[in-house]
């Protein structure tokens, strides 16, 4: 009878799981997409800053299906689980189809005329009665570039603020930092063709299995079917990325400076640098005083004689062995580095960003194929949207910054901006930004396409600051597709169109620009950003306080702004003049340079014969042969190794909170989950938060696989279900961000300590202390 | 035989609910294309651990250990080389 019993039981489970299971057999692997019923489109993710180039089926104004191009370029018809899954995202029922103002605490429908209306009264009152820096625009690296670009347009020039800022200041500006110090103009010089060449690759602080799986895959293809490159990884955790390491090195967080100065030094002592590209192409340089300062080669060998592999092993815990054989293997190349946010979310983020460049140049990686380093973007438009059209405090479209005068009056005359109306003191950076408004000191923002009430640091304090409500409170204005954390803080909520939904321009990591055109209406009365800026604008210059017609009269469309783009970019290290509406809509994106309309765009800047510059204008060198280097973005054409100093986080590990918190992400959700966690399948695969918690801690800890674990740091605390595992170090946790119950919001207990150069805030490293809930 | 009966009972209610969970699902891919969207993964150990495993196919082209087979219509070739979950997410919690 137990015998049967037993049997009965199993084939409960059996049959349940069959059944389960059979929900799940059908798909793309074994039935074919009827592709002559649907209408295909060319398009671009929408995701991570790869650019993956997709295929949309529509079917009677519905986005049904997403497949990666096979004629794209780069990315050949990869694409990820996240992509695939976009058309059920953009169907969500969860999608705002109606403005929302918040009426007695609570947010009810309302209509465009009267959200705008409020909206615009709010700006100008504040303008008029406070000045121009009362109000600030908070943006994001996913909105289109016409988008940004438009709204920098409007808040710089139009009514004469720099509080323009974006989501990308949280994870790319210590990268711009490391290019514009390093080679005086932001943007990697290389492009994902390199992948192919390289021989080497060095993955730090990036876990790209997860993060950027197509670029990952085309290592592995390299890897496995190419040139059979070598991988090293830089990085304190065990992520997917390992399972390639020829070298692992898992230095303390926050200690891995003295790793790359010990790379440096190893390939130095054993001659292994590139002396006559060191001769023609590369300065050194220190900083005395604030200000940096020339020194030569031999100051520089002996700045690396305090990191010697052993002094490095003892403050950063790698093996001395494993940095000289990384150094060794790094100078033979061709490498490519790779990085992400390990070494951009950091105090010293910049700096760890130099010393990648450093390692580069020291040996000659660079400007050949399959030596480069290129960091790696988390968003689909931080680099052509934000970045290039200078959409942050500081600077301004296509290299230039608000400290020049002659950057400021070249784009008010672009612009046509009153002279004067550009400001030249940076704005607020992000967190400062958000400091003064829990100050009242900012009167109204404007956010978009973003979710700050989940994704800033030490997050407490932030979203008071958004939405804790008091006498004289601010008003914030948030424009998205979702409910989020942050519209749940705003006074007016606005609908947005999403992807597919609206046309524009992306601009990813490699420098490619790709339209991504409207293919299907937006739910409801959703509207496009555009829309939505161009109102703002329109209405501002109706109130007085934007010189009439300054927008009003000059754009209909986003192809409108596009061309006024095109002209801010001509002439300088941007050019994409020849980077028609047209052409974009015909071909798969192109990378800039590209100064004509014949011009197929450029694989490696700086390169003769491959970058148009070199061949004529201002950065024009004759004399260079073809794949000569020209660094021309720098006055004396030189790019800078710099001598930094190795300094330690912001917030080391002590007795009281004695082990480090890192974020992060996971495959199957992207940034604060607002979208994945609207597909079934991807919510289902990760349908929670947990902290990674090493096996060694796990027992000090008394914690088991799935304990509730409360981490506490000195701003805040999150409680979260335990994964006990061996992929963090020894005294190191790590929890992805994506989960948006209050308990799962990790960002409570992350630091809002930031970098002095970039501001980009220190995600990932803070001390905390772990007991079981 | 009460507990045969109660286990019977539970079993309808389970694949009464697996059913219907099975139906919302593919009603809730109805409006899409059929095949739009990737089968995910059953949490077998081989496919958590598919980060950088390419030989998937190895077992799904022969049907080795009831592995089912899969033809991969309208996937580029350089798909093949990829690991598998860079499109197929596991179904259950679990990496």
């Amino acid at each position: 009878m137990d015998a049967n019993r037993r049997e009965f039981v199993q084939w409960l489970g059996v049959s349940g799981m069959m059944a389960a299971a059979g929900c799940n057999r059908s798909g793309p692997s074994d039935v074919d997409l009827n592709e002559a019923a649907l209408q295909w489109h060319k398009s671009v993710c929408r995701f991570c800053g790869t650019g993956c180039g997709v295929r949309l089926g529509v079917d009677s104004g519905r986005l049904v299906a997403l497949r990666g191009d096979p004629e794209h370029p780069t990315t050949k018809g990869l694409v990820c689980a996240k992509a695939l899954f976009l058309p059920k995202i953009v169907h969500s029922p969860d999608r705002l189809t109606v403005p929302l103002i918040r009426k007695k605490g609570e947010l009810v429908e309302s209509t465009w005329e009267e959200a705008m209306d409020l909206v615009a009264q709010k700006f100008a009152q504040a303008i008029r009665e406070q000045g121009p820096d009362s109000v600030a625009y908070y943006g994001s690296g996913q909105c289109l570039s016409e988008e940004s670009y438009l709204a920098n347009r409007l808040f710089k020039g139009g009514i004469g603020t720099n509080n323009v800022e974006g989501n990308p200041r949280l994870c790319m500006a210590s990268a711009v930092g490391g290019y514009v110090s390093t080679y005086g103009k932001d943007e990697p010089m290389g492009c994902y063709d390199d992948i192919e060449h390289a021989r080497v690759f060095f993955l730090i602080g990036s876990n790209t299995a997860e993060c950027h799986p197509v670029i990952f895959d085309q290592i592995l293809v390299n890897r496995e079917k190419g040139r059979k490159a070598t991988v090293i990884v830089l990085d304190p955790r065990k992520s997917p990325v390992r399972d390639l390491a020829d070298i692992h090195l898992d230095p303390i967080p926050g200690y891995d400076l003295p790793v790359l100065h010990a790379m440096a030094h190893v390939i130095v002592k054993e001659k292994l640098y590139d002396a006559d590209f060191i001769k023609d192409h590369v300065a050194f340089k220190t900083v005395e005083d604030g200000n940096p300062k020339a020194v030569d080669f031999d100051t520089y060998v002996k700045f690396l004689e305090d990191f010697s592999p052993e002094k490095a092993s003892a403050a950063s815990g790698v093996s001395a062995k494993e940095i000289v054989r990384a150094a060794r293997m790094f100078a033979e190349g061709p490498t490519m580095s790779f990085w992400t946010m390990g070494l951009n979310q950091r105090t010293s983020g910049v700096f760890a960003n130099n010393l990648v460049h450093n390692l580069h140049l020291l040996t000659g990686q660079i400007g050949k194929p399959g030596a480069t380093p290129f960091s790696l973007t988390g968003q689909p438009n931080a680099c052509g949207g934000v970045r290039d059209t200078g959409s942050l405090c500081h600077i301004l479209p296509y290299g230039r910054v608000v400290k020049n005068p002659e950057h400021r009056k070249e784009m008010e005359q672009l612009w046509g901006a009153d002279e004067g109306k550009i400001q030249p003191k940076p704005g607020l950076n992000t967190i400062e930004l958000f400091r003064a408004l829990g100050e009242d000191k900012i009167r109204c923002l404007f956010v978009t396409t973003t979710n700050p009430g989940h994704s800033l640091p030490n997050l407490t304090p932030y979203r008071d600051a958004m939405g804790k409500p008091r006498p004289n409170k601010p008003f914030v204005v948030v424009a998205d597709i979702f409910p989020t954390r942050t519209t749940e803080l705003a006074d007016v909520v606005l609908p947005a169109a999403m992807w597919s939904e609206k046309e524009g321009v992306f601009g990813m990591s490699e420098r490619r620009y790709q339209l991504a055109e409207k293919l299907v209406d937006p739910p409801g009365k959703a509207r496009a950003d555009f829309d939505i800026i161009l109102d703002l604008a329109k209405r501002l210059e109706q109130a007085g306080v934007v010189k009439a017609g300054y927008i009003s009269e000059k754009f209909q469309t986003p192809a409108d702004v596009w061309d006024e783009m095109r002209l801010a970019s001509k002439g300088t290290p941007y050019d994409f003049m020849g980077m028609t509406r047209e052409r974009l809509r015909k071909e798969r994106g192109i990378r800039w340079p590209c100064p004509t309309e014949d011009h197929p765009g450029t694989a490696r800047r700086f390169v003769k014969g491959e970058d148009p510059l070199l061949d004529e204008g201002k950065y024009a060198d004759p004399d260079a042969k073809p794949g000569d280097i020209r660094f021309y973005a720098q006055p004396d054409k030189r790019a800078v190794i710099w001598l930094r100093p190795a300094k330690p986080p912001a917030e080391p590990a002590d007795d009281q909170y004695p082990y480090v918190l890192s974020t992060g992400r996971v495959l199957e959700h992207w940034h604060t989950g607002t979208m994945t966690r609207r597909a079934a399948e991807l919510d289902r695969a990760q349908p929670e938060a947990y902290v990674e918690v090493h096996p060694d801690d796990a027992k000090k800890l008394g914690v088991s696989n799935g304990d509730r674990v409360r981490i506490t740091s000195r701003r805040g605390s999150a409680v979260i279900k335990a994964r006990v595992i061996d992929t963090p170090r020894p005294g190191m946790v790590f929890v992805p961000f994506h989960w948006e119950d209050t308990q799962s919001l990790i960002n409570r207990v992350t630091i809002d300590a930031y970098d002095p150069g970039s501001k980009q805030p220190e995600f990932k490293i803070c001390a905390v202390k772990l007991e079981k809930a | 035989m009460r507990w045969l009966m109660g286990c019977a009972t539970i079993a309808i209610l389970v694949m009464a609910s697996l059913m219907a969970a099975c139906q919302k699902s593919q009603s809730a891919n109805a409006d899409f294309a059929p095949g739009a969207f990737p089968p995910t993964l059953s949490a077998t150990e081989y496919h958590q651990r598919a980060w950088s495993r390419t030989d998937c196919m190895t077992c799904h082209e022969t049907g080795v250990q009831n592995a089912p087979k899969i033809k991969h219509v309208s996937v580029p070739d350089i798909a093949k080389s990829s690991k598998c979950r860079t499109c197929h997410v596991v179904a259950a919690a679990s990496k």
